[in-house]
């Protein structure tokens, strides 16, 4: 495990008499990029707003050792986030926006460099009143980077985005976790997720249900083998006898796990005259590992 | 702190509505001295002049708009999320927004009385002399006095608007709470002065003490707010520091 540059320990939330958060604790390792995962209303964008000091709280939230509270929060500084959808001044343009929480004059070099690396030459110097939601997102974004920040918060940051524009997105997100910036990210767009993020936090209700890294989650899943045979039926009922699991269905597809043996299947076959055309292996994906989580913990 | 207050500024230059407002101060100057010129017996310029040819009102209605907007704004934008997720603390976020306030109210006053010394000397200078005897002083040192306790006068109502803008988080109740507080004095101010006369203690609210600029005006106010010029001065001050003061205890805990 590298350098923990957040930790969250027992952080409980209130919205009036509910209980939004409930002991919450977890640490960010310094320089990965961590996937906040969970459904609607589970407690992920209030998890951000507590670390941003946007909501009271109870508990203890460290950022590269050193205290934070609700009324004193340096560490603030060294975080950019982007929490629920781009907050925009439509009366000034793409830039203005940059400018005005830019600190410093080293800024200008960076806030080009962003600019161009979320393709946003077009229309950065046109009133943001006029921006698509999309174009939103990419400000909200280049906001959230514009300090140089150490940990970087986006909430949902894929939305609206179109492809060209994700990929943009996530070629900054990986370009910067490179130079050492550290990610907290939350989508509902797992596919995205799963593209970028290393460590994983699962919630639910409220509680964080499991943090892990995505190739554990990912290993611990169901893997399958797929095959095209000359008789499919046929081949069904020979594997199922010789005590393998199918999934329901036409094709013939074996759930396996790690010490599966595929020559032992093509034996079994083969023996029987069934031939086999193509063999293919399946994971399950991020989407379904979260689902099979979620509903264990329910 | 400073980068807090750099950013109020920016973000009220980048506001259209900030040169606009500068516009129609000067274009309803130049056509209230103008009036005056041609027709002096109607409107008297030395009259005119003591409410920077007619400026001060709208001085008063734009000024609360402004107040109510630069707290609102951001909720209604969404962008009281960046603002609040920088290092500084809540208390300092809006010590900032006063700060702008106090210096826009400033420019606005300074910018009206330099183009209302201006329109004189160009268009009513045989009118009236500055240095001539006023309603206490010479009529110069009285006119900054007006000046001045009109500015005391706009702040209870300002600190009352931001109170309630960030009470409310909506510019319209704020706005209207600040002009309607503003019209109810005049409207109400003889029911108000017998009610005081009958019940002594009550020359303590703060609507009696917005009567501040009409008493340096008019010295025979007294007789009827029950307070001297220097109470009604330092009440003034104090209804301002409690009014923003509450408006911290709100803001310090809100969830955004």
């Amino acid at each position: 495990m590298k350098d923990e540059i957040l930790v969250v320990k027992n952080v409980n939330n209130f919205f009036g008499r509910k209980q939004v958060l409930k002991n919450v604790s977890f640490s960010l390792s310094s320089g990965r990029i961590t996937g906040l995962v969970g459904a609607n209303g589970a407690g992920k964008t209030t998890i951000m707003k507590t670390i941003l000091s946007l909501t009271p709280y109870a508990g203890q939230i460290m950022f590269e050792g050193q205290p934070s509270t609700f009324n004193d929060h340096p560490l603030l500084n060294d975080i950019g986030a982007l929490i629920e959808y781009p907050s925009i001044y439509p009366f000034m343009t793409g830039m203005e926006h940059l400018r005005l929480f830019a600190r410093g004059k080293v800024q200008s070099t960076g806030i080009q460099s962003l600019i161009h690396m979320l393709n946003m030459e077009g229309y950065i110097n046109s009133a943001a009143r006029g921006y698509s939601l999309g174009m939103r997102q990419k400000l909200g974004v280049a906001m959230a980077f514009v300090n140089n920040p150490k940990l970087v918060i986006l909430d949902e940051p894929m939305n609206g985005l179109d492809p060209q524009s994700n990929k943009e997105l996530r070629d900054l997100i990986i370009d910067q976790r490179n130079r050492g910036v550290s990610f907290l990210i939350s989508s509902h767009i797992l596919s995205e997720l799963q593209k970028l993020a290393e460590d994983l936090i699962i919630v639910d209700q409220g509680k964080v249900v499991r943090q892990t890294t995505m190739k554990n989650l990912l290993e611990a899943n169901n893997h399958f083998i797929v095959l095209n045979t000359s008789d499919d039926k046929k081949a069904q009922e020979i594997l199922i006898a010789a005590g393998y699991y199918l999934v329901s269905g036409e094709k013939v597809r074996i759930k396996t796990d790690a010490n599966f043996d595929i020559a032992e299947i093509l034996t079994n076959l083969i023996s029987e005259n069934i031939a086999v055309h193509d063999v293919k292996h399946e994971d399950e994906d991020l989407e379904g590992s979260v689902l099979e989580l979620l509903n264990t913990a329910n | 702190m400073w980068t807090l207050y750099k950013q109020e500024v920016y973000k009220l230059i980048k506001k259209k509505s900030t040169l606009w407002i500068t516009a129609i101060l000067i274009l309803t100057e130049i056509g209230a001295a103008t009036i005056s010129h041609l027709w002096p017996k109607t409107l008297p310029a030395q009259m005119m002049f003591v409410s920077d040819f007619h400026s001060a009102i709208l001085v008063v209605f734009f000024s609360l708009a402004i107040a109510a907007s630069t707290i609102t704004m951001e909720f209604q934008y969404g962008t009281i999320k960046t603002v609040l997720a920088q290092k500084y603390s809540r208390e300092y976020v809006l010590i900032s927004k006063w700060l702008l306030m106090l210096t826009y109210t400033l420019y606005l006053y300074v910018m009206t009385m330099v183009m209302a010394l201006f329109l004189k000397l160009v268009l009513v200078n045989g009118q009236f002399s500055l240095v001539e005897k006023g309603w206490k002083h010479q009529f110069w040192q009285d006119w900054l006095a007006a000046m001045g306790a009109h500015f005391i006068t706009l702040w209870v109502l300002i600190s009352l608007v931001l109170l309630i803008a960030t009470a409310f988080k909506t510019s319209s109740v704020a706005i209207s709470v600040g002009i309607i507080g503003y019209f109810v004095l005049n409207l109400t101010s003889a029911a108000l002065f017998s009610v005081i006369a009958k019940y002594p203690w009550l020359k303590w609210n703060p609507l009696n003490f917005l009567n501040y600029d009409h008493q340096i005006v008019a010295e025979e106010f007294s007789k009827f707010t029950k307070l001297t010029d220097n109470q009604l001065l330092l009440g003034d001050i104090g209804y301002i520091a409690l009014f923003l003061l509450i408006g911290i205890l709100i803001f310090r805990k809100r969830s955004v």
